[in-house]
């Protein structure tokens, strides 16, 4: 954090959040790396139009494949996961359901990322 | 008492209601809308690959409606959220490192970003069909 923010920020403190400079540093970083992902991803989902699913399996057992496909996942819950909190922070103001809606969020793409993870794993290995 | 006639020289907030969004504004929220529709389709996509190692037939179901005519424009739809939030996200680092923040380069950079997505959505579909014969 103190690598990010600039000496100024520092003297004055962190503001009425009292955080921020990671979470937009992430966003950025996360961001970023979505870019070759993505392309790489729409790429692959333009060559698997009309597979069935043992076609896809054949696709996925790839090494190549796999291996991009789970840095995907993790990109993008965690990409997804500082995205949907600023926006949950923006427009819900009862504490109590902000709360409930942001650990939801969290547990949700764990939960989500971890079975994409085990389906790629499953098919891969 | 306050009165607000529409030709007061005071500055005005930006009610929504009353105040047509400037393209700027417009472009801006709706990276905000892309970013929440590709959750939904991160969502999908996920259940898709899931489907794919535990329910085959399931996968298969899938791809059958991706291929109806709603699937598929349910896809372009996602296709073009995915290009203009990719696109847009770019911009958005652009700014954070300092540059088209002047009106007119703000106003060039919505038309950039804008086309680019329409064109890299024309250009994978047009491939997609190509490719599939
Ligand atoms: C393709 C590459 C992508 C790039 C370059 C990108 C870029 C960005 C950037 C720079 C932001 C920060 C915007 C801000 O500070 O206001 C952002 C926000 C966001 N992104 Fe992405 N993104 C990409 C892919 C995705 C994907 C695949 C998803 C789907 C899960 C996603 C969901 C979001 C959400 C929900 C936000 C928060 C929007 C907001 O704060 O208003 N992004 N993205």
């Amino acid at each position: 954090m103190d690598r990010i923010q600039s000496d100024i920020a520092k003297a004055k403190g962190l503001g009425s959040a009292h955080h921020g400079a990671e979470h937009w540093m992430a966003q950025r970083l996360t961001a970023l790396a979505n870019i070759p992902l993505i392309i790489w991803f729409i790429y692959s989902v333009m060559h698997l139009r009309g597979v069935n699913q043992s076609e896809f399996v054949l696709w996925l057992a790839e090494p190549v494949n796999a291996v991009l496909t789970i840095l995907l996942i993790l990109n993008i819950s965690y990409h997804a996961v500082l995205g949907s909190q600023v926006i949950v922070e923006d427009y819900i103001s009862c504490k109590v359901l902000r709360m409930a809606k942001l650990i939801g969020q969290k547990l949700f793409f764990i939960a989500f990322s971890v079975a994409c993870i085990f389906s790629v794993l499953t098919i891969a290995l | 008492m306050l009165v607000m006639t529409t030709d007061s020289k005071r500055p005005l907030s930006p009610h929504l209601q009353v105040y047509r969004l400037p393209m700027t504004a417009l472009m801006s929220i709706s990276h905000r809308a892309s970013g929440a529709v590709l959750v939904v389709g991160t969502v999908m996509a996920g259940l898709w690959l899931i489907t794919a190692a535990f329910a085959p037939a399931y996968f298969d179901m899938i791809m059958a409606l991706a291929n109806t005519p709603i699937g598929t424009i349910v896809m372009f739809g996602f296709s073009f959220a995915l290009y203009y939030h990719m696109c847009n996200g770019i911009r958005h680092m652009f700014w954070d490192l300092g540059f088209l923040f002047k009106l007119k380069n703000a106003a060039i950079a919505n038309w950039v970003v804008l086309l680019s997505a329409a064109a890299l959505t024309s250009m994978t579909w047009w491939c997609a069909c190509a490719w599939q014969g």
